[in-house]
């Protein structure tokens, strides 16, 4: 059937026939060098595959040591506007909660927050125009260019805003500064205030102050601005109202006790006080200084950590005082060095009482200084007793 | 003569007549008969020419600890053997779990061609030191396997994982196309069959699981659970899409005999790739442990000192019951070695 | 050779020691492609065939005007090659050696039909003009020379399609054998790419396969098809072997015109006649088959008296075929092919500034696009050796004709990994120039000069499952192998289409930090089209392409 196959072959005969009959003596000679070369090529390509390029194959500690290409600013997470469901699914994790929820002590009505602000500070004829948004250190110069080194210097955590307005383009600011402590929240709402003479209140809400279309209050370490874009008496009012939301909705929490020191004890004015978180009275070392502000003198104390660090710290600040002015000889001060400053007329000192560094500047002269001194550091150490 | 012939012409006629009709009869049985029967390819619904590769399962590996030993040991120091003798001998010591005969696959990470100093990788002197002490325990085979990110063969070489396994006489199993299998993992919400590194798996008694400490871009750190993701195969890149549910169902995937949590070098940020040396902490840390799930929670909140939460997929793995989430809650023993 | 006492036919003869030379260095070569791997390579000298390959150095030379590397060994072709003949083509070139190989097995004739076969053929002159068009679109400035040079070729065929193949069988047979727990363990050995994760895979592989079928199987119907045909480095050595001092001489005397000789001739040189010099392998068939004894092979038969009585075709000046048989009238034919040739290739946009293709990513250490079409030979070393598989062979696609199967990086298939330069380690012309991982990173003493960029990231915002479909991601950031990473995200809470409140880390590149490397693209899950791809643009070695104003952090 298939005949053409048979016999077939498949492929090619594998010996072949030679048909010369003699072979040259020297032609044996060149296969033997010929036979020779080949294996000095193949001891070559194994001697060199033996030889291998060590910079290939490191592991190579050594180039780890190249500069690192510095930091990356990693942007914060941008919040839902409103805060999730209070029991609903969690978040999904991998990111920290950047918000700290505040406790709400809620009479408000179902009107669901607006990340920090409380859902009632929109009213009807406002709405939101600006969502809210947060910054912190990295980004802040984003939102309040060229003001921002003021909140670096009381320790600027996170500012939460936002911005309300009305078909009429009238427009509401809201900012909230996260300043770390309620002292530094006061302490920056004092240093905006000095100057004004809009009237300081201390009350349940904590230090707050209101000029016409605006509103200001430090409530806990928050330091909230609400500013209107005019100043009628509606905008003035829907500020106060917001800014009466606004403070409830924040955790509450008490004015330092160094604060309701200086009113209770010394008298001074809610207007004088003061705080200065850095380079306070001037000095680098001056941190976390409270100074209060009277008719004829300026009290000035800082917490320590004990006795020891008081009385160092105290030293430093009448070095200081010596830097800029000249000591007064006074038998009667006891030791106490006084020091007339050479810019002010007035003459100043500071003594160690307990924990506390404290001191007073400002005053007419070294008399009427000892009598504020003593009723100072007689109060000083009730108030350090008690600490 | 003419008889002769016709003869022949009949029987060649019969004879293909015959071939014929074998041939015909065989092509009408192979492709008619029903499916049970033998050698049949009937195949009517489609549904028998589909492939069905066949599905693998993971015995627990576990090995109940001895009574009133620890769940985790803790070592501190620098001499990694010493250490890890400390840390397994907080929780029943290395006889207790390697038997003599036993066939052992270790897996570290090895998910990076990076420098060990660069602590994207397991410490191969932490390596070496288990090693010798499966060795020591009578181990009769050490396996080392991972399927890295890139390139296995570089992965193994640059890390130093490849030298310090075949110094101490350990196996490096690399995944090659042929070693993937079908896992089935029952219970598991995203692989209940998945592609899976299965060829070192064949024939293993015990399985350690050995991983560094790393920040991880995603999930917040890369620790013990998030190791075996290094055994899975194909589209594995889908499951940063929940990685936290991911990681809880490794955590059911394998029961490991246990766990070494590698703190001697921790990578503290730019995870889980690193490449910088500033990125990288001296931990100094070994733990063994038999619940990964507190190892990892260790690691978090002491090797990695995060204060925030921990990630979610411990919380997950925890409500699994695969392990406790609060490691202070478990026993451990902690030590300072040399 | 000498003509002093004669024995009887035995083994050691010119025929027997060039088999074995063919099979040495076909091994050889076979041996070096299968150590072009990161567990094998050493200090083997991979790319070596190339690198003594007179044709590719001398292109090299006259388009760079510089012998790079190691191209000079080619010398020890050429220098022979003057005194002997065109030995390489019928005891070394493992292209040459596998036609060789299959028209001896498979080729079946009888003894008359295959004397035809072995005449010359006016079409064995093709080869010069593909020489002379070669050489004088790399005197312009385009290296065509490997689309035809066997070396290249051979090269080629393995790294693109022959171990590839073998990988698919080793594995095929692995897997059975183990399901029948038989599989020996040297079987997975013989892999050309071990521990490769995934079967390698090449663009263009079907065509490449189809070439090598169709260039054997010519063999069955002209002998050595390839070799007398096209082989534009036969050609060069073909031209380099009229002043070789030794040729096959015959003693008319003896000879009887029996053709006898042309029953296995390889080259169609026609021993039975004056022999032409530029078409003998030196293969000594002839030799072997003359039943007179009438062939032999002498060096510098011109110099020597003739034996007494004998009478030698060399000693016949007017029958001398020293040259090609290739007219001037063709040369100047073939050049002006060649010189219009390199316009009509670079008006090809994709090879130009303006229309430079965005899938042109070169591998690290490449030089500017330019330089690199003068140098690179697409011998495909550089893909055989790529442990990710991301170095693929350009098609038309990517830059052209010009282009065709010079190593691009498919992003989607491999990646580039940081630590590795094995690409520049094999390349034998230096269009990927060797350097070191230290240069590639920018760190150690190249701290200065920055990481070597091959291209830059992009996000497709409408396929990121981050961006577009409120789906958590970023594997793209998690692989980013720089420190820090070169891809940062955004992260935003937003409420689901459900109603779950998720956090989406939508990812960003920085492109002051990205290199390029494309493992970004590699690992994204929107597999068919990445969410993530990266172009040339911002590579280091065009000034042309760059992208930032400002230099890199680190860089000088």
């Amino acid at each position: 059937m298939y005949s053409v196959m048979v016999g077939e072959r498949l492929v090619g005969q594998v010996k072949r026939r030679v048909l010369r009959k003699q072979i040259g003596s020297g032609e044996g000679i060149c296969c033997g060098v010929f036979l020779l070369i080949i294996a000095i090529v193949a001891l070559w390509v194994v001697m060199r595959g033996r030889r291998s390029d060590a910079s290939l194959f490191a592991s190579g500690d050594a180039r780890l040591a190249h500069p690192t290409v510095g930091t990356v600013y990693k942007r914060p997470t941008v919040r839902l506007p409103e805060a999730p469901p209070a029991s609903g699914a969690p978040l999904d994790a991998g990111v920290p909660s950047s918000v700290p929820q505040p406790a709400l002590q809620s009479t408000t009505p179902a009107a669901p927050p607006i990340g920090l602000f409380p859902g009632s500070v929109v009213t009807a004829g406002w709405r939101i125009g600006t969502r809210f948004q947060e910054y912190d250190q990295t980004n802040l110069f984003e939102k309040i260019d060229g003001r921002e080194s003021f909140y670096f210097s009381y320790d600027f955590k996170r500012l939460s805003c936002m911005a309300l307005e009305t078909d009429a383009g009238v427009t509401i600011d809201l900012e909230a500064f996260d300043l770390g402590t309620p002292e530094s929240a006061a302490g920056a709402l004092l240093a905006e205030h000095s100057g004004s003479s809009a009237k300081l209140d201390v009350d349940s809400i904590g230090l707050r102050y209101a000029t016409s279309g605006a509103a200001f209050f430090a409530r806990g370490r928050y330091y909230c601005r609400i500013v209107g874009s005019d100043d009628s008496a509606a905008v003035s009012a829907k500020v106060a109202q917001i800014a009466g939301e606004t403070a409830k909705a924040l955790p509450p929490a008490a004015l330092p006790r160094e604060f309701l020191f200086l009113i209770d004890r010394m008298r001074v004015p809610a207007a004088g006080l003061g705080f200065f978180h850095e380079a306070g009275l001037g000095f680098d070392f001056g941190r976390d200084v409270f100074v209060g502000q009277t008719a004829d003198a300026e009290l000035f104390l800082v917490r320590s950590a004990d006795a020891q660090a008081a009385a160092e710290l105290a030293k430093r600040f009448l070095s200081g005082f010596a830097s800029s002015g000249e000591a007064i000889e006074n038998p009667r001060a006891g030791g106490r060095g006084w020091f007339k400053n050479r810019y002010e007329e007035s003459v100043e000192t500071a003594v160690a009482v307990g924990r506390y560094a404290a001191g007073v500047r400002k005053v007419k002269d070294v008399e009427a200084g000892e009598a504020v001194l003593a009723k100072l550091i007689a109060e000083l150490e009730k108030l350090d007793d008690g600490g | 003569m003419m008889a002769a012939e016709a003869r022949q012409s009949r029987r060649k006629f019969i004879r293909e007549a015959v071939t014929t009709a074998g041939v015909a009869a065989a092509a009408a049985y192979v492709g008619l008969a029903p499916e049970k029967w033998p050698l049949s390819m009937k195949d009517a619904t489609g549904e028998r020419g589909k492939p069905s590769p066949p599905r693998r399962r993971l015995p627990s590996y576990r090995v109940e600890p001895p009574p009133s030993t620890k769940v985790m040991g803790i070592a501190h120091g620098e001499d990694h053997l010493a250490m890890l003798r400390v840390a397994i001998g907080a929780i029943g010591g290395i006889e207790h779990y390697i038997k003599p005969g036993d066939i052992v696959v270790v897996k570290p990470n090895v998910a990076f061609d990076r420098a060990p100093k660069l602590g994207a990788t397991t410490n191969p002197d932490v390596l070496r030191a288990l090693i010798k002490l499966l060795r020591a325990a009578g181990a009769r085979e050490v396996r080392v396997a991972d399927n890295p990110i890139e390139s296995p063969e570089s992965c193994f070489y640059r890390t130093g994982i490849k030298k310090a396994a075949e110094d101490e006489g350990a196996r490096v199993i690399l995944p090659t196309p042929d070693t993937f299998e079908i896992l089935s993992v029952p219970g598991a919400a995203l692989i209940p069959e998945w592609p899976f590194f299965y060829r070192p798996f064949i024939g293993a008694t015990k399985v350690i699981g050995m991983a560094p400490v790393k920040d991880h871009n995603l999930c917040s750190a890369s620790m013990n659970m998030k190791n075996w993701y290094g055994l899975l195969g194909g589209r594995r890149n889908q499951f940063h899409q929940d990685i936290h549910t991911i990681i809880a169902d490794l955590t059911l995937m394998i029961a490991p005999t246990f766990v070494v949590l590698d703190g001697s070098r921790v990578l503290m940020r730019d995870g889980p790739t690193g490449g910088d040396l500033s990125d990288v902490q001296d931990g100094s840390t070994l733990v063994a442990s038999t619940d990964q799930v507190a190892a990892d929670a260790y690691g978090f909140s002491e090797l990695l000192q995060r204060k925030t939460d921990p990630p979610r997929y411990l919380e997950l793995a925890r409500a699994r019951g695969l392990g406790n989430t609060d490691w202070r809650s478990v026993s451990y023993a902690e030590e300072q070695v040399g | 050779m000498a003509e002093t006492p004669h024995k009887l036919v035995g083994f050691w003869r010119f025929t027997s020691v060039r088999i074995i030379s063919q099979a040495f260095f076909f091994l050889l070569f076979l041996f070096l492609c299968f150590m072009t791997w990161f567990s094998r390579l050493g200090g083997y000298p991979v790319s070596l065939f190339l690198e003594m390959d007179p044709l590719v150095s001398l292109a090299n030379a006259i388009s760079t005007h510089t012998i790079y590397r190691h191209l000079s060994w080619s010398l020890w072709i050429l220098v022979p090659t003057i005194l002997l003949g065109r030995f390489f083509c019928g005891w070394i070139c493992p292209y040459g050696a596998l036609h060789h190989f299959v028209g001896w097995l498979f080729n079946l004739r009888f003894a008359k039909d295959r004397i035809g076969s072995n005449g010359y053929r006016p079409i064995y002159g093709l080869k010069y003009a593909m020489l002379v068009v070669f050489l004088v679109l790399a005197l312009a400035g385009a290296l065509q020379t490997g689309l035809l040079d066997p070396i290249c070729m051979v090269y080629r065929t393995v790294a693109v399609a022959v171990a590839p193949a073998t990988d698919l069988l080793v594995e095929g047979a692995t897997r059975w054998l183990g399901d029948h727990g038989m599989a020996p363990a040297w079987l997975v050995r013989l892999s050309f790419s071990p521990g490769a994760a995934e079967q390698r895979v090449f663009k263009g592989a079907w065509f490449v396969g189809a070439i090598i079928i169709a260039l054997v199987a010519a063999n069955l119907l002209i002998p050595r098809f390839f070799c007398r045909v096209l082989c534009p480095l036969g050609a060069l050595l073909g031209w380099f072997s009229r002043f070789s001092l030794a040729r096959i001489e015959r003693d008319l005397t003896r000879c009887t015109d029996c053709n006898l000789c042309m029953a296995h001739c390889e080259g169609a040189s026609d021993p039975q006649a004056a022999l032409r010099k530029s078409e003998c392998f030196v293969c000594f068939n002839c030799v072997d088959d003359c039943p007179e004894d009438a062939l032999s092979y002498r060096f510098a038969p011109g110099l020597r008296p003739a034996q007494s009585g004998a009478q030698l075709i060399s000693k016949i000046p007017e029958k001398e075929l020293k040259d090609p048989a290739f007219s001037r009238r063709k040369l100047v034919f073939s050049g002006l092919i060649g010189l219009f040739s390199y316009p009509f290739l670079r008006l090809s946009a994709a090879v130009n500034r303006r229309g430079f293709s965005d899938k042109m990513v070169r591998p690290p250490g490449s030089v500017s696009e330019p330089e690199f079409l003068e140098r690179c030979i697409k011998c495909d070393q550089c893909l055989k050796v790529c442990p990710t598989n991301v170095l693929q062979p350009a098609g038309l696609v990517e830059g052209g004709f010009e282009c065709a199967w010079t190593p691009v990086m498919n992003m989607r298939i491999g990646f580039c990994q940081l630590n590795c330069v094995l690409c520049s380690e094999v390349c034998p012309t230096g269009a990927i120039q060797k350097i070191s991982i230290e240069r590639k990173l920018g760190s150690g003493k190249h701290a200065g000069d920055g990481p070597i960029v091959i291209g830059t990231a992009f996000f497709d915002q409408g396929r990121c499952l981050p961006w577009a479909m409120e789906t958590p991601c970023v594997v793209c950031q998690e692989v980013c192998p720089v420190s820090p990473k070169a891809i940062g995200t955004y992260d935003e809470e937003i409420r689901r289409w459900d109603g779950a409140v998720i956090v989406l880390n939508k990812p960003y590149v920085r492109p002051e930090l990205c290199i390029g490397c494309g493992i970004c693209e590699h690992e994204c899950p929107v597999v068919d089209r990445p969410a993530v791809y990266v172009t040339p643009v911002g590579e280091t070695r065009s000034k042309e392409r760059s992208l930032l104003l400002k230099t890199r952090p680190g860089a000088r």
